[in-house]
């Protein structure tokens, strides 16, 4: 592949040199796959990929592919919150999907990008974790399992839209005498709304949306904004800093890309 | 549980045939070589990157590239319970018979010092996930130019009902009397994996030896004909 | 006839001693994916980058050290110019042109000539399909120079030195093109089109 196929430490050598370069190219309006500054990869959602589970997506920026999927189990409530299920997200930066992941528990990065995904869910109150309860001591805990197939760059984006795709895809099992049925269901789990992340980079004075892995890595700063309709339901400032008019332009931009990604998510 | 019935398996098909199977190279932008296989209901990723160099250094080999094979199963990869990430016995296991297949198939003299990973993510699991990812592994060592002296694929035969079947799907394998997971070569037709378990005569086996190398025949073609559309570009169209 | 071979596929009744074929003593045969051209000539389609006296290659300085250069040149090891090789001096990320002196038996490579390149952005292009980049006779490469600049040094270890003042953008794109291309007949025409109506555009 044409790729920078570069590792981490070649990352640190040519960091100037590469941010550099990459200015003077945006200094003639374009990036280096030929983009504008707003806008987003080819985004496209393939629904129910993976059968054994009871939800599944894969969403693609790009070349970027990320898949989610979504397991039941019958858990045991938090003690504060003993009228409602448990929703879990991890996520895995397999080493399948790119030179830069290795084998091993999760790394910080993993951690993170699961963490942001699952605050966007919660805020949102997307799902009703009260609708899981099935008795005293037993309620169904939910495991959405984040998989970077891809990374091609903007990992947090492509997460939280396989996150919520996979939700929306998402079946409730049947419950009998407080024990699921495989492969039975009642119906699909009810989402109030679909958080969408966007996440801006910032190199010198320009502002880029969706940034691909080239652009990642010579970010000045980098946010990620969850947004649904009419609320910013998460934000993650993951590099350098940002005034407050650039954060109310970024979240401006937010809304406006994450509505757009919504209607995907409607229309599919 | 009756698993045969007047010829007929559960899933309707005959004792020699075989689930669909659907091979797809060059699906992960970032890797060396890759490859996607969809068998019956095992859906696997393959991600091959190297030769590279080895790490830890002292691992290396000034005669050849060393092979490392990480196999693993997805946690929502069963209709069952929410499996655990991370390796088990089992998925150690598996690894490592994977690894010699093709510890024994790459020219590794080729790159000595290095490593050659290769990584399999069982991300739907239906019975015979360690044979489908052997093919899926050879596709994506072939897409990464990894030379190698055979093309390779797994095929599982085994007993069910007393009668001899191919390709055992996740009833057969739990409820069969017999399992024998093999891989076998397109040129040499060898045997670079051989597990069994169960209870099989000598000529049970060699009748489902005979039946797996007819089977394969038709799985290596697969290997190719996906390797030949990923290099004549039929499917990909170019982006501006 | 141009045909697709696989490893294990052979490609000719007598040994060779070509890259990425072995042979049983009688006949040799392919190790990797390849095409078997009109003359029966073997043509990998897929190699990682094996190094060849002589080579032309692009790099990267990853160490320096009283005795010469660590430089990154897309093998698993890295490329070594030693310091009596050079009279410049180089740092840490400079990008280099070099020439491969010595290949020994456990895969170490010893540069020389090696030449400093300016400010510039190095891509990683497969290296079996270098060949096609350049064209025969330099076809290909004059070609693409003429729209995307001069600024463009090809290693043939896969790495691509494209300089600053030159159209990165559209140098990309056109590798790309090649790249998924690079199998089929007519190549350069079907570039020249591309690179016509990207004018045009």
């Amino acid at each position: 592949m044409v790729g920078d196929g570069m590792d981490d430490l070649k990352d640190v050598i040519l960091y100037h040199m590469r941010r550099d370069v990459m200015l003077s190219t945006l200094r003639k309006g374009t990036r280096y796959d030929g983009r504008p500054f707003d806008e987003y990869r080819e985004i496209k959602i393939e629904y129910g990929p993976i059968k054994t589970a009871e939800g599944s997506a894969i969403a693609h920026i790009g070349n970027t592919k990320v898949l989610a999927a979504a397991k039941f189990e019958v858990v045991k409530p938090f003690a504060d919150r003993p009228d409602e299920g448990v929703l879990t997200v991890n996520s895995e930066f397999l080493p399948t999907a790119s030179a830069q992941f290795e084998s091993g528990p999760p790394d910080e990065n993993s951690i993170e990008l699961a963490r942001v995904v699952d605050r966007g869910i919660r805020s949102a109150e997307s799902v009703d974790l009260k609708s899981f309860f099935i008795e005293e001591e037993k309620v169904l805990g939910l495991f959405l399992d984040i998989f970077v197939l891809d990374h091609a760059g903007n990992l947090f984006d492509a997460a939280a839209l396989a996150a919520i795709a996979c939700l929306k895809n998402t079946r409730m099992p049947k419950i009998e005498e407080g024990e699921i049925v495989r492969k039975e269901f009642t119906g699909p789990l009810k989402l109030k709304n679909y958080p969408v992340a966007t996440t801006l980079a910032k190199i010198a004075d320009y502002w880029l949306v969706d940034p691909s892995l080239d652009e990642d890595k010579v970010a000045d700063s980098l946010i990620t904004i969850t947004t649904v309709e009419g609320h910013v339901c998460s934000m993650q400032k993951r590099e350098g800093a940002l005034t407050k008019e650039e954060l109310l332009d970024c979240i401006d931009i937010a809304f406006k890309k994450g509505n757009k990604i919504r209607s995907i998510l409607e229309r599919d | 549980m009756k698993l045969i019935e007047n010829g007929k398996r559960l899933d309707g098909r005959g004792l020699d045939e075989l689930r669909p199977i659907r091979i797809e190279v060059g699906i992960i932008s970032e890797a060396d070589g890759s490859a996607y296989v969809e068998w019956g209901g095992n859906k696997i990723l393959c991600g091959v990157y190297g030769p590279r160099e080895c790490i830890p250094r002292h691992e290396a080999n000034p005669y050849s590239a060393i092979i490392r094979v990480r196999y693993m199963m997805a946690p929502f990869a069963s209709y069952e319970e929410h499996g655990r990430m991370g390796p088990t016995r089992r998925s150690i296991e598996l690894s490592k018979v994977i690894r010699n297949v093709f510890e024994n198939l790459i020219v590794k003299e080729r790159f000595p010092n290095t490593q050659i990973d290769i990584y399999l993510d069982v991300l739907q699991a239906e019975g015979g996930t360690r044979t489908a990812s052997i093919t899926a592994a050879a596709a994506a060592l072939i897409n990464a130019g990894i030379p190698m002296r055979d093309v390779v694929a797994g095929i599982a035969v085994g007993k069910a009902d007393g009668h001899i079947i191919v390709d055992l799907g996740k009833e057969e394998d739990n409820f069969g009397e017999s399992d024998m997971p093999l891989a076998i070569s397109r040129k040499d037709k060898k045997l670079y994996l051989i597990q069994m378990d169960g209870l099989l005569t000598k000529e049970e086996i060699k009748e489902a030896l005979e039946k797996a190398e007819k089977a394969v025949e038709s799985i290596h073609a697969k290997q190719l004909e996906a390797l030949e559309r990923y290099y004549k570009e039929e499917k990909r169209e170019f982006k501006w | 006839m141009r045909k697709f071979v696989f490893p294990g596929d052979k490609i000719s009744d007598r040994v060779l001693k070509i890259p990425y074929v072995y042979s049983d003593g009688k006949a040799s045969y392919a190790e990797a994916i390849g095409i078997l051209d009109s003359q029966g000539r073997y043509v990998p389609l897929e190699s990682p980058y094996l190094p060849q006296v002589g080579d032309q290659i692009v790099g990267i300085i990853t160490g320096v050290k009283p005795i010469g250069y660590k430089v990154d040149i897309n093998t698993a090891g890295a490329g070594f110019l030693h310091s009596r090789e050079t009279r410049m001096r180089f740092h840490l990320g400079d990008f280099i042109v070099a020439v491969v002196k010595m290949v020994d038996e456990a895969g170490n490579v010893d540069l020389k000539e090696a030449r400093r390149l300016p400010r510039g952005k190095v891509i990683d292009f497969p290296s079996s399909k270098i060949p096609r980049l350049i064209g025969r006779h330099s076809s290909m490469i004059n070609l693409i120079k003429k729209y995307a600049g001069e600024d463009i040094v090809i290693g043939k270890n896969g790495y691509i030195w494209i300089g600053e003042r030159a159209n990165i953008p559209l140098f990309i794109s056109v590798a790309k093109f090649v790249e998924v291309h690079a199998p089929q007949e007519g190549l350069t025409d079907k570039v020249a089109n591309m690179l016509s109506k990207m004018k045009r555009e």
